[in-house]
């Protein structure tokens, strides 16, 4: 089929560096890394010379103490925080999917459970988790769930919209060329939607997180979650912001992670070959 | 497709970590199954439980013992009720709320002899009594609203004399308010106060008006009736195990680090030698016995918390306790 021709003309073979950031992305990178230099020699500066006590704001020195002395137990809390939301992440993306091809194919499903959907996003997460835990355990179920819940609705909306998005001139031609509808999703549909479905992935990579550190704060003796209850508790300002900036390092790395699966997977120039 | 792939993951993850926890542990073939709640996490606080599993009194009992950590989210009543654990810790409020909706709970032992909730003031502010409170902005946590009731109105006051502030320690130093509540367990949490140049002051629930005692054991009111000799060797081995950790309080705090990686040793070991030596073991238990717990004292309980209107008046003891375990338990009188 000719159609096929026109979308994947535009994607030459998927190589390697392709994925690797260019000299404007380190660019941005270097003024990012300067922008976030001045801020933390301000913050410092202001520790320091208003004499703000350390269990209130810790100096990023301290922070900087708290990051070397503690690394082996931040290391170690990180370790399940991120399989807890890696597993979400896989279980509400995917569930997220299979639902919105669901909604795209039967109107019906779609009537019937998108006002379920809505739902299950406006549950909030703090007052579900303890239940959760108590029908699934105590065990790493009931975080993957939280994280997975935290996951499932920006993607499924995303990705709705983006089977839908589709050139209706394409799907004329695909079906004066008889194709099946099997062969309009996987030609056509697919593609529309993989950009929406990745900017949705980019919101629910850094949320799961978020969703494993709540899912921790219901009880854990590991993870960042319990590693920041722990140090809130002991009033331990600077292990307190390094278990932060843990969880935001494991966050953008899952963003970067997913930021560059985009730039492999969509080769194509998504503007033009809809 | 990958739904199944992600489960399959996690099946593998769990059954690795399981086989890793089976090269560890013993098996006790013969052992009977218990899971023990805890209301908060892995400290000091649930030394002597610790202890107990870790120096295998659960498994001299033929108990193989699971405890579960806990947290500012966990609800210790629900877990208990709905079979997440058989047993579990939890604090006098939530009990007395259990027993209001009629829920089947009831205590049968109590670690802590007193409640440790404690009101601190910097000396500056000169606060000597609970009279003193009067126009003052009074921190706690959200859940202490109820017990802040009880000893306004044991002295005569009521909510709207003070303003409720929720607070913690920090709050305290930085002048948002002039009255704290921590516990006096929390040795090093305190040492700001403590420290204060002009002096503190304290005023504790206990003083003022207040008398339930905390970290109760709960178990299901059918599970005491039906399995009450597994209850008693509970109460047993935990008996023995604060015993131990009241001798070597180095090597419990050790026990309690190898469960929790994130505490620190020389803040758990301060805080529980004052759990040891203020609350566990007081002229109570030297006279009934370890984890007692006085009839007369859950009566006058929820007669304060009737009183302020929290529950029903016509709760009596016999809706939070049962005394059937304490009796039949050989306990330490230390």
């Amino acid at each position: 089929m000719s159609v096929d021709r026109s979308i994947e003309t535009a994607a030459p073979l998927p190589r390697i560096w392709s994925i690797l950031p260019g000299p404007e992305v380190m660019r941005a990178l270097g003024m990012a890394v300067l922008g976030l230099s001045l801020t933390l020699v301000l913050w410092q500066l202001v520790v320091t010379l208003f004499g703000v006590p350390s269990y209130l704001v810790p100096a990023p020195t301290d922070v900087a103490g708290a990051l070397s002395r503690d690394l082996p137990l931040l290391v170690e809390a990180a370790v399940p925080t991120i399989t807890e939301a890696f597993l979400g992440f896989l279980l509400g993306n995917t569930v997220a999917l299979l639902v919105a091809v669901s909604f795209v194919y039967n109107k019906v499903i779609e009537e019937m459970f998108y006002p379920v959907a809505i739902l299950v996003k406006t549950i909030p997460i703090v007052a579900i988790a303890p239940v959760l835990k108590i029908i699934l355990g105590n065990g790493i179920e009931p975080k993957i769930v939280i994280a997975a819940l935290i996951c499932f609705f920006p993607t499924l909306v995303n990705s709705v919209r983006g089977f839908r998005a589709v050139n209706p001139q394409l799907l004329e031609l695909m079906h004066v060329l008889s194709a099946s509808k099997t062969e309009v999703f996987l030609r056509i549909r697919i593609y529309s939607a993989l950009p929406y479905i990745f900017s949705a992935l980019k919101i629910s990579v850094t949320m799961c997180v978020l969703g494993a550190i709540v899912g921790e704060w219901i009880g854990a003796n590991q993870g960042i979650g319990y590693l920041l209850l722990q140090s809130m508790f002991d009033f331990n300002a600077p292990r307190l912001f390094a278990t932060i900036l843990t969880a935001s390092v494991i966050a953008i790395t899952g963003f970067a992670i997913v930021s560059m699966l985009e730039k492999w997977v969509i080769r194509w120039d998504p503007g033009a070959a809809m | 497709m990958i739904s199944r792939r992600s489960l399959l993951a996690a099946a593998s993850i769990i059954s690795l970590a399981s086989l890793g926890l089976a090269g560890v542990a013993p098996a006790y073939a013969q052992q009977k199954q218990v899971k023990l709640q805890l209301a908060w996490l892995f400290n000091g606080a649930a030394a002597g439980e610790i202890v107990a599993l870790k120096k295998g009194f659960f498994a001299e009992k033929g108990l193989d013992v699971e405890i579960l950590p806990g947290g500012p989210n966990s609800n210790t009543v629900q877990e208990t009720l709905s079979g997440v654990a058989q047993i579990a810790t939890a604090y006098a409020p939530e009990i007395m709320y259990a027993a209001n909706q009629g829920l089947p709970i009831k205590t049968f032992g109590a670690a802590f002899q007193k409640a440790p909730l404690t009101f601190y003031s910097l000396g500056e502010s000169n606060i000597k009594s609970v009279a003193d409170w009067k126009g003052k902005r009074i921190g706690a946590s959200q859940g202490a609203t109820a017990q802040i009731k009880v000893v306004l109105d044991h002295n005569g006051m009521k909510l709207d004399d003070i303003t409720f502030i929720q607070a913690q320690i920090p709050g305290l130093l930085q002048g948002q308010v002039d009255v704290v509540a921590s516990w006096p367990t929390n040795v090093a949490q305190n040492v700001p106060i403590v420290q204060n140049p002009a002096g503190y002051n304290t005023q504790s629930i206990w003083d003022n008006g207040l008398q339930f005692q905390s970290n109760y054991y709960i178990a299901r009111t059918d599970l005491i009736g039906s399995d009450s000799d597994m209850l008693v060797k509970f109460l047993e081995a935990c008996d023995k195990g604060w015993a131990y950790a009241a001798d070597h309080p180095e090597e419990a705090i050790d026990m309690v680090a190898s469960m929790s990686s994130a505490i620190e040793k020389d803040k758990e070991l301060a805080s529980l030698k004052v759990i040891v030596s203020d609350f566990i073991y007081t002229d109570e238990t030297r006279e009934h016995g370890f984890a007692n717990i006085s009839k007369d004292r859950w009566n006058a309980t929820l007669q304060t918390y009737a009183k302020i209107g929290e529950i029903k008046p016509e709760l009596t003891a016999d809706d939070v306790f049962d005394g059937s375990i304490l009796a039949a338990a050989q306990r330490t009188k230390r």
